[in-house]
């Protein structure tokens, strides 16, 4: 049982040691920077890793890598824009708790439970090495589309009032996800010979439009009162607040296993987890306040899941040489890169190797808390913003996420698009999460559905794993079904801002999906299958929606949510202007005129903040080419366009 | 003083003439310089304080990325003031890098990998380009294409493949992909049923080669070597006649074996396609240019710290551009019978996949 402790590799010299600080002092700001994660992380720290001697250099990676979502999602959290997935999970619950002037609860639930799905990832990779060779080779293809189509449906069914709005929702992104090259057939599927929708939609645009705008553009409808300045952070105040992790210490542990199942699961991707747990969370704690509107358990469960899935990832990666998710493909690239050879022979022979992995996951969670507690003046600063001066701010960094991904106009213009979308789908009180992990998992879901059939075919259901998630999958509706009819049964009234569900969108849905069908009759047999298969269940579910909102809408007429016209319109010029003057023009611009115009800020204030966030968006941006200066051909179609 | 200040006025005025002469020879050089062809190293001289955008159809974490990352940073350290900019495009099974190549300006400032393997989705028309429509900077490595078999499918021998009542699974990317066609073709050459599944991206293969799920597979290099040693892989068959490390076992040969005469064209096209991590630009950059990043690739893909940083992770097997580009050229001379070739081939190894039935002439 040596390899359980082992002290001798961790203390046999100083350098480990500094190498465990400085990986998690990076890890956490890697974390914190929009654009920069684990995965980029360790991509520029390979360069330097030659320099170092292997012991050294693996303490440092998986340091680096474990802490990089223990307080990452904050910035995210506190001014309301996600810069990925999982953040989006955290930041439903997590935001509003900040608009209330809870920061403090929300920053206080994010470390804690960080941490403490961190250690108990840590504790699952060393506990589980013995079990990890019996575990992972049961688990193909049929179990991975099993459990993608369990996340999907807990999703759509748990994050909004009804089952069939979610899947709708669901089904649009599994449909939105299909856009560009098919990975199965090389065909390319909606993308109207664009070479700009080749890749796919840009789901840092996708996540912007979905989630920033409809928050900008309904602000005037809040009342001032819930967006008025919070008093300072004390750090004691959210060391206290940190205890809420014991408090509620069920759904903490059981949000941590589910991290580390889906974890320890590859190719299933890291924001299933994320959502599963939040899902659960969703299923099983109180709903006072309801989800979405500030429940502490949706910040604990989603930030648990997020950070106990990266030791459950390690898993796969070291004792099978099979990277869990795409930050692990990386770390083994790292590994072979310093000499260490990853798989099973690693459980065999040197078991100690994954232990001592574990022990250092471990170590730095327990780092990165008094870490991220160091960075709590500039969270408390940061909270105690307006919401209409921190917007303007958000959005940039949100466009600066989008379009360092894809450095064209069109992830404007998909920002442009999915932003009405959010509208629309706000106003109407359709949930917008099942959209994101729709669109996420959609490839996942249509690759191992493909496997699956070809290789088990319908004997699939048979497997013991997967008839077991199938029959969590009938539970979920089954409670689904429950809570609509208890819903019913208590008359329960929508609270003011639930607009009515208005048909037109179910009836705009419903000719989207009937266009989808049509327009895929040119793709190969095999590329058709997954988005008719999606349009035909987004329709029927649409049609469901349209009789049930039929009766209502022919009473109460349709209501949309008011935009704030003063937030539209620097918003639509920021979008216009980039691709004229490049970024960092741009954000001077529209910076400036947003915090002047819009909330008020004197000028003395507006434009020395624009300044440095041009300079953020500068420094940012400036390894992708065509960022900081005019995109490509966009004045000669000005030009063309006065001809 | 005077006289001081008179006889270097004088000595000034002495040494004119030779200025000017100097200075006029100096003018001439340069018109000369200015009319005659540019060399290849005014050429490179091109590339310096430009940037060059290498792009990558494989996903950023694949092996075949990272080596060409490290390609681009040899390029950088061989000519100083170049800088190669990086950037992965996964998609289609490479289709969207070459996509993008293709509306590159021809400018020599882009180049990225082409899949071989879209010759042989042109030739079958699903695809709207083809490897022609590229101009070959240099291939660095070879595709090991060792078919392997999982020891618990039974299956030991290539003669376990033939005749069998069941197909064996044999995971690859998409239909568009180099494996699935390397699956179908293995079949038509030796009556093997071996039945491409698409889906599969290298993680994804590896588990499922692991677990059963699938009875054959290409391994990585490094998963080769480990498996093989663990004792939960067999190495089956070499497709291609490049002789393999070590590690790698010694499989038989595919030319070795007893091939369908009407599919013996196989065997050479195997080791043509073989060519991997292909670096090409778009037709249309001048030839002078093209040369000059030709050997600027060239010369960091045989430079011995980059092949000693690649080590084992991939089979070196660094080809000149222009050599690649003659063979292929010469191999597509006769373009329409080839793809007559190809689609009678693919019709039969599909058919083995399914059925296992052979095809009637």
């Amino acid at each position: 049982m040596d390899w359980l402790f082992p002290a001798d590799r961790l203390l046999a010299s100083p350098e480990p040691a500094l190498a465990l600080l400085v990986g998690v002092t990076l890890g956490i700001v890697f974390g914190l920077l929009p654009g920069i994660n684990g995965r980029k992380g360790i991509i520029l720290s390979i360069p330097f890793l030659a320099a170092l001697d292997p012991m050294t250099a693996v303490v440092y990676l998986v340091a680096m890598h474990a802490v990089v979502h223990t307080c990452g999602t904050l910035p995210a959290v506190l001014i309301g824009v996600p810069t990925s997935t999982s953040e989006a999970a955290v930041v439903l619950d997590g935001y509003p708790l900040v608009k209330q002037g809870r920061a403090w609860e929300a920053i206080a639930a994010t470390i804690g439970a960080s941490a403490f799905g961190g250690l108990v990832g840590a504790v699952a990779l060393i506990a589980f090495i013995p079990i990890g060779l019996l575990l992972v080779p049961h688990v193909g293809s049929a179990e991975v589309m099993a459990l993608t189509m369990l996340g999907l449906l807990a999703v759509s069914a748990l994050s909004g009032t009804s089952l069939v709005r979610g899947l709708i929702v669901a089904t649009f992104g599994l449909l939105a996800a299909t856009v560009g090259f098919d990975d199965l057939t090389g065909a390319q599927r909606y993308t109207f010979g664009q070479l700009t929708l080749a890749p796919g939609l840009n789901v840092a645009s996708v996540l912007a439009g979905l989630f920033v705008i409809p928050e900008m553009l309904t602000l005037r409808n809040r009342p001032e009162g819930a967006t008025g300045p919070v008093r300072g952070l004390g750090m004691m105040q959210i060391i206290r607040g940190m205890a809420v992790v014991f408090r509620r210490f069920g759904i903490v542990m059981r949000s941590s296993i589910i991290g580390i199942i889906v974890g320890f699961i590859p190719g299933i991707g890291s924001s299933v987890s994320v959502w599963m747990a939040y899902g659960h969370a969703v299923q099983t704690e109180p709903h006072d306040p309801p989800f979405g509107k500030g429940n502490v358990a949706g910040v604990l469960s989603a930030e648990a899941a997020n950070n106990a899935k990266e030791g459950g990832s390690f898993a796969p990666t070291l004792m099978f040489a099979v990277p869990g998710t795409s930050g692990m493909a990386i770390m083994m690239l790292a590994f072979t890169f310093i000499g260490v050879d990853v798989g099973p022979r690693l459980v065999t022979q040197d078991p100690g190797f994954i232990s001592m992995v574990g022990w250092i996951v471990l170590i730095a969670n327990l780092l990165a808390i008094p870490v991220c507690l160091a960075f709590v003046p500039t969270f408390s600063f940061i909270a105690t913003l307006k919401q209409r001066a921190i917007m303007p701010v958000a959005l940039v960094l949100s466009t600066i996420a989008a379009i360092v991904v894809l450095p064209n106009p069109a992830s404007l213009a998909q920002m442009a698009v999915f932003g009405a979308i959010g509208v629309a789908f706000k106003s109407a009180g359709w949930p917008r999460p099942p959209l994101i992990l729709g669109f996420v998992m959609g490839p996942i879901l249509e690759s191992t559905l493909s496997r699956t059939m070809a290789v088990y075919g319908w004997s699939a259901i048979e497997r013991p794993g997967v008839a077991a998630l199938l029959a969590v999958g009938i539970g979920v509706l089954a409670l689904s079904w429950w809570r609509s009819r208890r819903r019913r049964a208590q008359a329960e009234v929508l609270p003011s801002e639930e607009i009515v569900a208005a048909p037109v969108l179910a009836a705009a849905f419903i000719a989207l999906y009937g266009w989808a069908i049509f327009m895929s009759r040119g793709f190969p047999p095999s590329a058709q299958m997954f988005p008719v298969g999606a349009s035909l269940l987004g329709m029927a579910c649409c049609i469901v929606v349209l009789v049930q909102d039929w009766r209502r809408f022919s009473r109460e007429g349709s209501k949309w949510r008011q935009i704030d016209a003063g937030v539209l319109l620097p918003l639509l010029g920021l979008l216009v202007i980039t691709p004229l003057t490049g970024l960092p023009v741009a954000v001077v611009v529209y910076v400036s005129g947003a915090l002047i115009w819009s909330a008020g800020v004197p000028a003395r204030v507006a434009v020395p903040v624009a300044l440095v966030t041009a300079c953020a968006a500068f420094f940012l941006a400036q390894d992708t080419l065509g960022l900081i200066r005019p995109f490509d051909d966009a004045w000669l179609w000005v030009l063309s366009l006065s001809r | 003083m005077t006289n001081t200040k008179t006889a270097r006025q004088s000595e000034q005025l002495a040494a004119r003439p030779g200025r000017a002469s100097a200075l006029f020879s100096a003018v001439l050089a340069a018109l000369g310089l200015a009319i005659l062809p540019p060399t290849a190293s005014a050429q490179e001289d091109f590339f310096t304080g430009r940037t060059i955008e290498l792009l990558s159809g494989f996903s950023e974490g694949a092996v075949s990325s990272q080596v060409l990352q490290e390609l681009g940073r040899t390029v950088e350290r061989l000519y100083p003031g170049t800088r190669v900019v990086f950037r992965s495009n996964p998609g289609g099974s490479a289709a969207l890098t070459e996509t993008m190549i293709l509306e590159a300006k021809p400018d020599g400032l882009t180049l990225g990998t082409v899949n071989n393997d879209s010759l042989i989705a042109k030739a079958m028309g699903e695809q709207s380009f083809d490897i022609t429509e590229f101009d070959i900077v240099v291939s660095v490595s070879t595709a090991s294409r060792v078919l392997f078999a999982n020891p618990q499918s039974g299956i030991d021998s290539v003669d376990d493949l033939v005749g069998r009542s069941e197909p064996a699974f044999f995971p690859v990317r998409s239909t568009s992909s180099g494996m699935y066609y390397t699956g179908l073709l293995t079949n038509a050459a030796l009556g093997t049923r071996i039945k491409p599944v698409t889906g599969y991206g290298s993680s994804e293969r590896e588990l499922a080669f692991m677990n059963g799920e699938v009875q054959l597979a290409f391994l990585a290099p490094i998963a080769a070597a480990r498996t093989l040693e663990d004792g939960t892989s067999v190495a089956l068959l070499s497709l291609i006649d490049t002789e393999l490390p070590a590690y790698l076992g010694h499989p038989p040969r595919l030319s070795g074996m007893q091939v369908n005469p009407e599919f013996a064209w196989v065997v050479e096209f195997f080791n043509l396609m073989a060519a991997s991590s292909t670096l090409a630009v778009p037709k249309g950059v001048p030839p002078d240019r093209l040369e000059a990043l030709r050997a600027m690739f060239y010369a960091a893909a045989t430079d011995p710290g980059f092949v000693e940083w690649v080590g084992d992770r991939l089979l070196l097997d660094q080809v000149r551009g222009a050599d690649l580009q003659a063979r292929l050229d010469e191999m597509l001379s006769g373009m329409t019978s080839f793809a007559e070739k190809l689609a009678h081939a693919m019709d039969c190894g599909t058919q083995l996949a399914d059925t296992g039935s052979a095809c009637s002439n």
